[in-house]
């Protein structure tokens, strides 16, 4: 019996995780970072557990903290969240060892899904279609292996992800010192410089499906999400349904992964991304966690996943089968970082001084920060998630161009106005882009001239200086000279 | 009073009159007329050419943050005061005498190294002693030649440091 | 008290016309004062800033306290006059608040003909000082001039009313306890050396103020001596040498900040007490007066429609109100300040010039500042009324205002004609200050008249030999009149010749008065002595 929750993560998503349980009637921990102590996800858990340094690998990546925060508040169970530790298998055993529920999949399989090489290999043989490349480690002739192939292709870290360990090769000249180099990223970033080779697609879209399975068996798809609009090889925009894809498509893509799933036992939501061109699609990997982009599946299926991932890990059966899930309306996501988009995406540290967040029909904020707090560059810089539906995709970009144009945060740069400039352009609207999309349309990306409104309130919300304010004679009390501020007769 | 604004990589020169309500802004070389007043939630109504926005802003030291027109902006400020500063003491390499006396030592000859404080020449008036020392580190380029129990009038060069 | 009862109509045509035509008056007069507000030469304004120095309007704005007003006197000086070359006549004057207190602030504009003085540059720079003597205002000079404007010296220098009369006026100052306080941003040669000179405090800018009795060339003329601005009369000299400047400042924003301190340590003293009262708008609407100014100058309109949008809750104790009609008198309070205010309501009777004497008398005894607001045509003429005796009548209207020395306020609400403008305060009666509305006019008689009368004039002198005038020849002869007085009446002619502190919109009367009366509580409310009044 779940009845209280420990979780293991912060920002948007911990907020996101504590609203569900609170609506389920489960109690909630927050564990948080000395720098976090007015989070609003501490703010909003009924208790709070403070584990460490802002360092993450001191609190949030720490396993005997959190184990021992959830211990301490006699939490049953702990939800990783995204990133951190939600795909650590170890962590998941840990937990789980520790007579706690990990909500989530079982270790075994996050430590698969977790191996590029492995996990593509266990996807082959469930007759998922897969990139072309080696499939397992690389040996023997890894010249011959590249060039059956065929240039270019990429090659990747196995145990890696987040674009770390990647390099992309164009000629056989190449492939070596792009092998030296991936390996001692990889080495450094994972602790495992595995490779695998494969053939690198030039102008892919990303394409992934919500899945979600009981620990009865049951597996089901809920759809896909179109998740092509990247910097940094990181999602910022995504929606569903992808407008790519025919309903035929759509239906092999959702079983495939339902496949993938079961190929592994799979339980609790998860993602299975692919890479879709020229009419194909081709597993990229599995993420054993909730992500990010959820709520648009949300928005569109009308299923609240994260619940689903407490009543799943409760022992819970799935209540609806796969024809009862259905894709109405169009739902599209914009994520608010903490970054300057005309400097190269560079994270841009601050404090919120001013939020206003938009409101109305059809949209819904996860937002991880409040007004008077600073985000520093101990963490990733998503301040927020703007999510929008609308009954089809042309009025859900307009709803999203709308609810940007009124989402107000000011104290630090953010890539608002990008993501406004985006949703206005041709290019999204047309909908044929690939994960190239923001190099190819956007990469000289500026700020536009100001209108006189936004100099004119700089300068007028100017506070008069303090050594300059007017001090009030007592015997001429109401004295305009004092009483009715600037007043010239030359404007 | 007239400033810089940058937003991004741009910049403007800009400025801005009011009395009471209404306003006039001038940026780079273009002029608006303007009306505004402040909304009880910290925003501003704003009426540029019967156009009316609402706008939010924030501001720190030499940063306002400004939400107007549906984007958020940075813009960083550099008034153009003149700046004013503290007093700074004009350089000293020549020294004069202060009072009108006598002569009574001198202490190193032109081309001495003499360190901040070093007592060069020593003056006697009204029976009591006036010591001229060296205002920094350096050497001397000239001393006065007055022999020593000569007359010195105010004013007359002492001595004189070489340049930096 | 009552309040007024307003029967205005907006929505009568006439209304409408009265509307544009005074939007359209209000619009032309902010044209004019923005163009002149601009300064000098383009060329000129590029050059002064090149040398890291601040523009006048500038300096005046750092110099006054956030947020608080700058009434400013005659801005359209030397408007239409030395081929508009001179805006504002090069100088700029108003009061403004320093660290809470008023202060008069007289700066020149170094980009317009390099500030010097012209005859009206000397006339307006006189004007501010009186202004300040009259209401016990600390003087602050930004001085940046020139100097005399030689090539019309002979209106500059010689007269009693010229130049030197700037120091005159300081030294007069000064033994008063008004405080005088310069600040050298520019050049100040010659005669001009005596304006920080004869300052209780000064204020230098670095490599940028000069102050010598005799410049480089002159002293190269006369002496042979070969020796640079800097050298001659700057800052280290004075400050460290001379002694004439107290203050080193390393630029104009530090300059300023120095006078900031000056102010804030000269010992103000409590202002004069007076009755005030918690400030309450008028009930009607003051844009209505657009509507109310008919733009026929010809109409009449009641006065009092006016007044009820000037005074707080348009409350009005009336004096008289039966007797006397033609001009109206009463008590009232103006952004809490407590006025008594003369309005006229038509030509000058004796018993209105008796109502008006009396209602003087009064304000005077109780210490009540007083508001004319002129519209007067003139005195009634007449043989019943001279028979009558309005001469006497009016002279004693003349001899209160005159001896008055309650703060008095006059606004030329429409016209200002004949002795009708000195009963009610004019110029020469001096009140503290004067302003004009946009439709003002002001002359010895209306144009219609002295057409009427000139041509009048004339046909019966040409009747003495027998001839007589043709229609068109009448209007030959009233044509050329009629223009004269056009443009001599108009108030920007009066303006530019600063027989007004400035034209101002009506919507800003209020505030302005206000501004004045508070100004005037910085000296003490006299009382009054009145000469011999002709029964």
């Amino acid at each position: 019996m779940i009845k209280k929750i420990l979780v293991a993560n912060r920002g948007e998503i911990a907020c996101r995780i504590i609203k569900a349980c609170k609506e389920m009637q489960i109690s909630t921990v927050a564990v948080y970072s000395d720098v976090d102590s007015e989070s609003p996800h501490v703010l909003m858990a009924d208790e709070a557990i403070l584990i460490g340094p802002a360092n993450p690998s001191e609190s949030y990546l720490d396993f005997d903290k959190i184990v021992g925060a959830a211990k301490q508040t006699n939490s049953d169970a702990i939800h990783p969240g995204y990133g951190f530790l939600s795909e650590n298998g170890d962590f998941a055993k840990y937990v789980n060892d520790s007579d706690l529920v990990f909500i989530g999949p079982n270790p075994d399989t996050i430590k698969v899904m977790g191996d590029k090489a492995v996990s593509k290999k266990m996807m082959a043989e469930a007759g998922v279609p897969t990139i072309p490349g080696n499939d397992g480690e690389l040996s023997g002739n890894i010249d011959a292996v590249a060039r059956d192939i065929g240039y270019p292709l990429m090659v990747k870290a196995a145990a890696g992800g987040g674009g770390k360990g990647m390099r992309m090769v164009e000629s056989p000249e190449e492939l070596e010192s792009a092998i030296e180099a991936a390996s001692s990223e990889a080495r450094n970033s994972f602790g495992n410089d595995t490779l695998i080779l494969e053939k690198y697609l030039d102008q892919p879209r990303h394409l992934e499906v919500q899945i979600l399975g009981d620990q009865q068996g049951n597996v089901i798809h809920l759809y896909e999400r179109e998740c092509s609009i990247q910097r940094r090889h990181q999602k910022i925009i995504e929606e569903s349904p992808s407008p790519a894809i025919n309903n035929k498509l759509r239906k092999m893509m959702g079983e495939a992964a339902v496949k993938a799933a079961k190929a592994v036992n799979y339980s609790n939501a998860g993602t299975v991304e692919f890479l879709f061109q020229d009419g194909k699609f081709y597993f990229l990997e599995m993420n054993t966690r909730i992500q990010v982009e959820h709520g648009v599946t949300e928005m569109v299926c009308g299923i609240d996943l994260v619940k689903w991932q407490i009543r799943i890990a409760r022992g819970e059966s799935l209540d609806m089968v796969q024809k009862d899930i259905k894709q109405r309306g169009h739902s599209i996501e914009c994520r608010i970082y903490a970054e300057d988009p005309s400097r190269n995406f560079l994270p841009t540290p601050g404090i919120v001084r001013k939020m206003v967040l938009p409101e109305g029909s059809g949209i819904r904020n996860d937002v991880g920060v409040e007004e008077g707090q600073e985000i520093t560059s101990d963490y990733d810089p998503l301040l927020a998630k703007l999510v929008v539906w609308d009954s089809n995709r042309s009025d859900a970009i307009r709803r999203m161009d709308s609810a940007l144009g009124q989402f107000v945060i000011l104290g630090l740069i953010t890539n608002q106005p990008f993501l406004r400039d985006i949703m206005k352009s041709e290019s999204y609207r047309k909908a044929s882009f690939s994960t190239r999309f923001v190099d190819e349309h956007f990469s000289d990306w500026e700020l536009g001239p100001p209108s006189p409104e936004v100099i004119a309130t700089a300068l007028l919300a100017s506070k008069s200086a303090p050594e300059k304010v007017s001090p009030v004679s007592s015997r001429d009390p109401y004295s305009p000279w004092s009483n009715k501020g600037t007043w010239r007769q030359n404007i | 009073m007239a400033e810089t604004v940058t937003i991004g990589s741009k910049s403007y020169s800009v400025n801005i009159r009011r009395s009471g309500s209404s306003f006039r802004l001038q940026i780079d070389d273009r002029d608006y007329e303007g009306e505004f007043s402040r909304l009880n939630n910290g925003s501003l109504e704003i009426i540029i050419d019967g156009r009316r926005s609402i706008t939010y802003s924030e501001k720190k030291s030499d940063e306002s943050y400004v939400f107007a027109d549906g984007i958020n902006y940075v813009l960083r400020r550099q008034s153009h005061k003149v700046g004013s500063v503290v007093q700074d003491e004009p350089k000293e390499d020549l020294v004069m005498s202060p009072i009108t006396g006598k002569l009574l030592d001198r202490k190193v000859a032109s081309g001495s190294s003499v360190s901040e404080g070093d007592v060069i020449i020593v003056l006697e008036a009204m029976k009591m002693e006036h010591r001229l020392r060296s205002p920094r580190d350096g050497i001397i380029s000239r001393i006065t030649s007055i022999e020593i129990g000569g007359q010195v009038k105010e004013g007359e060069i002492m001595f004189e440091l070489e340049d930096e | 008290m009552s309040i007024i009862q307003s029967r205005h109509n907006s929505n009568g045509k006439e209304a409408s016309t009265n509307r544009e035509h005074n939007d359209s008056l209000s619009r032309e007069l902010r044209k004019r004062i923005l163009e002149s507000s601009k300064g000098g030469r383009p060329d000129m304004v590029k050059r002064h800033k090149k040398r890291g120095k601040l523009l006048v309007r500038d300096r005046i704005e750092e110099l006054v306290d956030s947020d608080t007003p700058f009434l400013e006197f005659s801005p359209l000086a030397a408007y239409g006059l030395y081929k508009d070359e001179v805006p504002s006549a090069g100088i700029i004057t108003g009061i403004g608040v320093v660290n809470g207190r008023e202060v008069m602030i007289i700066a020149n504009d170094a980009t317009v003909k390099g500030g010097t003085y012209y005859p009206l540059t000397v006339k307006k720079h006189l004007r501010a000082q009186e202004v300040a003597q009259d209401n016990l205002l600390p003087c602050i000079y930004l001085v940046d001039s020139g100097g005399a404007f030689l090539p019309m010296q002979d209106e500059v220098f010689p007269d009693k009313e010229h130049f030197g009369r700037i120091f005159y006026n300081q030294a007069q100052m000064s033994a008063r306890g008004i405080p005088q306080i310069a600040v050298v941003m520019g050049s100040c040669t010659a005669g001009g050396a005596y304006v920080p000179a004869m300052s209780d405090e000064t204020i230098i800018v670095k490599e940028q103020g000069t102050i010598f009795l005799g410049g480089p060339p002159l002293v190269k003329a006369a002496t042979g001596e070969d020796v640079n601005s800097e050298e001659l009369g700057g800052a280290e000299v004075h400050t460290r040498k001379s002694g004439v400047a107290d203050h080193y400042a390393l630029n104009d924003s530090h300059a300023i900040e120095i006078t900031r301190d000056i102010v804030s340590n000269l010992n103000r003293l409590p202002k004069s007490k007076l009755d005030i009262s918690e400030p309450e708008e008028p009930l009607y609407d003051s844009k209505d007066l657009y509507e109310i100014i008919p733009s026929n100058p010809k109409q009449s309109y009641d006065v009092r429609e006016v007044i009820a949008r000037l005074v707080d809750a348009s409350q009005f104790h009336e004096f008289k109100s039966n007797y006397g009609k033609t001009i109206v008198c009463g008590f009232a309070r103006i952004m809490g300040y407590p006025v008594g205010i003369l309005a006229n309501n038509g030509v000058l009777f004796s018993e209105s010039s008796l109502k008006a004497t009396h209602f003087i008398e009064i304000c005077c005894q109780r210490k009540i500042p007083i508001v004319f607001l002129q519209n007067i045509m003139g005195f009634m003429v007449g043989k019943d009324y001279e028979a009558g005796g309005i001469a006497k009548d009016g002279a004693k209207m003349v001899m209160a205002v005159a001896n008055a020395k309650v703060p008095k306020f006059t606004v030329v609400i429409g016209g200002s004609f004949g002795a009708g403008n000195y009963g009610m305060c004019g110029r020469a009666y001096q009140p503290r200050q004067l302003w004009m509305w946009p439709n003002a006019r002001i002359s010895v008689m209306g144009g219609e008249q002295a057409a009427d009368v000139l041509s009048t004039v004339k046909q019966e002198q040409l009747l003495k030999v027998g001839k007589k005038m043709k229609k068109s020849e009448i209007e030959d002869l009233r044509k050329p009149i009629l223009e004269k007085y056009e443009i001599e009446g108009s108030p920007y002619y009066s303006t530019a010749r600063l027989w007004d502190d400035g034209i101002i919109d009506p919507l800003d009367t209020r505030m302005i008065l206000a501004l004045g009366i508070s100004t005037s509580l910085n000296g003490p409310l006299e009382s009054s002595k009145f000469g011999i009044f002709r029964m």
